[in-house]
């Protein structure tokens, strides 16, 4: 269920990405993109029947443990989307500045 | 191996990120401390040279974590090699950055921007030394949004809008090759390079380990600029500072190749049907973008933006000879791709130095360059000779090595060697004839004593060039060792 749901997720940011022609919009588009690799991600992890990766001290030799890695990794995913996001919308508020506009095709008109 | 050899491993990474994070609070001598600090890393790099001639290979491995848990840097032959380009390579800019920078960014910004480009060169040398993938992503991503903030730094209109450009392309790039490697950590339950290879020899080739391979390797060429996705890369060469092009053209699109070939080596090459398939899409993609960029390059009238073109052309030119995987053809494309870097970063430099009398450079417009400046001028002269593989330069020789290896392979290889020479010696004469033999040399790359320092960066890539050309057997000596090391696994 879950990859499906990525499944869906990565189209729609790429769908949007190539369509709008908005620069705010085209980054919510990247967003949506990102966060449905987060999600392929934190999926991965999840063992079925498995418990938090959690050593108690009645510890069971046979318990299922889910995966704690992919969650770590996506820390570092989320830190690195955030940054791009923070840039992304830096460089629009200046394109913003330079241009007035941000719709994409103005700015080619612009820039002729 | 002992203790020193160990800890230097990562030092060069370590160092530039902790300058990089200082330099901010030292206005003035941040031209000095940069300097200082990518003249170390070259220093190291050269140093790891002979520790991995030595060794073999030398690996880091952080928090003292045993190798699959834990994060591995490495050099061997491979990552040597890349990293002693990136920081040797990084020298002459550096050096020209000096007067670069204080005509091209305001006086408050100059010491962020030293910073950002710290930060570019670290994260470059990270995707080459680390030896996890994740860890890759990482680091590719620390390169990127640096890069981003450096082509803002330009001073033209264009630039924040190619860099938002730049930013978009690059970051579904590093979402693809994120995507790429989750699936691949889903089938195999490891990041470390080594280890997934070993992992995969084991596993059936399916669909879905196809898709993830696809996937990276789309992600990768995507951040080259691979035909159809090139839109990017003339704009935002053309417009970024030229201190930065003349980075770029030496540090990020190289070091993606370095990446291309790594994983194409050493970690997909575990059966022989996916290795073909892989084999056949990079050639496929490489040949369409030679020819794009060869016939963009001719009909683009700016100096720059052909400067990209050819850039693309050269690149790919790189990746046919490596997807070819015979010993002849990856010693000419290391050769290629070496005195590519160099030469190319030359003639960014000597962009900017001309784009001081006019911003924008049409080539029939460009002023004539032996008027003040003879050293210079024959730098640049070297440069784009060395660019357009015509003789006696090294690229002539690297292209002659493709030429004789194309001969004893396969038909499609003859004519990507023998078009791209063509392109090649096409618009490089249109660069000579235009510029070195206008009738009156009036203005030009003139010589101000404030300019020393700038003409400087591009005589030392001019003899670079030459050294390189003189100490051809070296050179070459080296290339087969890294086609050796690289050949090693390959399935027969």
């Amino acid at each position: 269920m879950n990859y499906v749901i990525v499944a869906i997720l990565l189209v729609l940011g790429l769908l949007i990405l190539l369509t709008t022609k908005n620069l705010i919009k085209k980054i919510v588009g990247l967003g949506i993109f990102q966060t449905a690799i987060l999600l392929f991600y934190i999926s991965l992890g999840r063992v079925h029947g498995g418990v938090p990766p959690i050593v108690e001290a009645k510890h069971l030799e046979d318990q299922l443990y889910s995966s704690p890695l992919p969650q770590v990794l996506m820390l570092t995913a989320i830190v690195v989307g955030i940054a791009t996001f923070a840039v992304a919308m830096s460089l629009v508020s200046k394109i913003n500045q330079e241009f007035g506009t941000i719709n994409e095709d103005e700015i080619h008109e612009q820039l002729k | 191996m002992n203790l020193l050899v160990e800890n230097i491993i990562p030092s060069q990474v370590i160092l530039l990120l902790f300058v990089a994070a200082l330099l901010p609070l030292f206005s003035k001598r941040g031209w000095l401390i940069s300097f200082i600090t990518v003249y170390l890393c070259a220093f190291v790099s050269c140093l790891m040279i002979f520790v991995v001639k030595k060794y073999g290979y030398v690996n880091y491995v952080f928090g003292k974590f045993s190798v699959p848990y834990g994060i591995e840097f490495r050099f061997d032959p491979l990552s040597s090699a890349f990293v002693a380009l990136v920081t040797i390579g990084a020298l002459p800019i550096m050096i020209y950055s000096l007067l670069g920078t204080k005509l091209e960014i305001e006086k408050k910004k100059r010491p962020l921007f030293y910073s950002l480009l710290l930060m570019h060169i670290a994260g470059n040398l990270g995707v080459i030394i680390a030896h996890d993938l994740f860890t890759i992503y990482v680091f590719i991503e620390i390169a990127s949004i640096t890069a981003y903030g450096l082509v803002a730094a330009g001073k033209s209109k264009q630039a924040t809008f190619n860099a938002y450009n730049y930013l978009i392309v690059g970051t579904i790039g590093a979402s693809f090759y994120l995507l790429g490697i989750g699936i691949i950590y889903a089938l195999t339950g490891t990041l470390n390079m080594a280890d997934v290879a070993k992992v995969l020899t084991t596993l059936p080739p399916t669909n879905l380990l196809g898709i993830s391979y696809i996937c990276v390797l789309l992600g990768i060429l995507l951040k080259i600029g691979i035909f159809p996705f090139h839109g990017w890369v003339p704009g935002v060469l053309y417009s970024a500072p030229s201190t930065v092009s003349a980075l770029f053209s030496v540090a990020s699109s190289n070091v993606m190749i370095y990446l291309v070939i790594r994983l194409f080596f050493d970690v997909f090459n575990t059966d022989i049907t996916s290795f073909a398939t892989i084999q056949k899409l990079l050639m496929i993609m490489a040949f369409i973008t030679v020819m794009a960029g060869g016939i963009l390059a001719l009909i683009e009238r700016e100096f720059r933006k052909m400067l990209g073109y050819s850039s693309l052309m050269n690149y790919s030119l790189v990746i046919f000879a490596i997807a070819v995987a015979s010993k002849a053809a990856i010693i000419a494309a290391f050769v290629m791709l070496f005195a590519h870097a160099i030469a190319k970063s030359g003639l960014f430099m000597s962009a900017g130095l001309m784009s001081l009398r006019r911003p924008s450079l049409i080539i029939e417009e460009m002023p004539g360059t032996f008027a003040k400046a003879p050293w210079t001028t024959t730098a640049f002269v070297i440069n784009i000779i060395a660019l357009s593989g015509i003789p006696p330069f090294i690229n002539f020789l690297g292209k002659w090595q493709l030429l004789v290896a194309s001969i004893k392979q396969d038909k499609a290889l003859i004519i990507v060697a023998i078009t791209s020479t063509l392109f090649g010696l096409l618009y490089g004469l249109k660069i000579i004839d235009k510029v070195l033999f206008k009738p009156e040399p009036a203005s030009g790359l003139v010589a101000n004593s404030s300019q020393a320092l700038m003409e400087l960066g591009i005589i030392i890539t001019g003899l670079m060039i030459l050294a390189m050309t003189i100490f051809g057997g070296f050179f070459f000596a080296q290339a087969e060792m890294i086609a050796n090391f690289l050949l090693r696994t390959l399935p027969r």
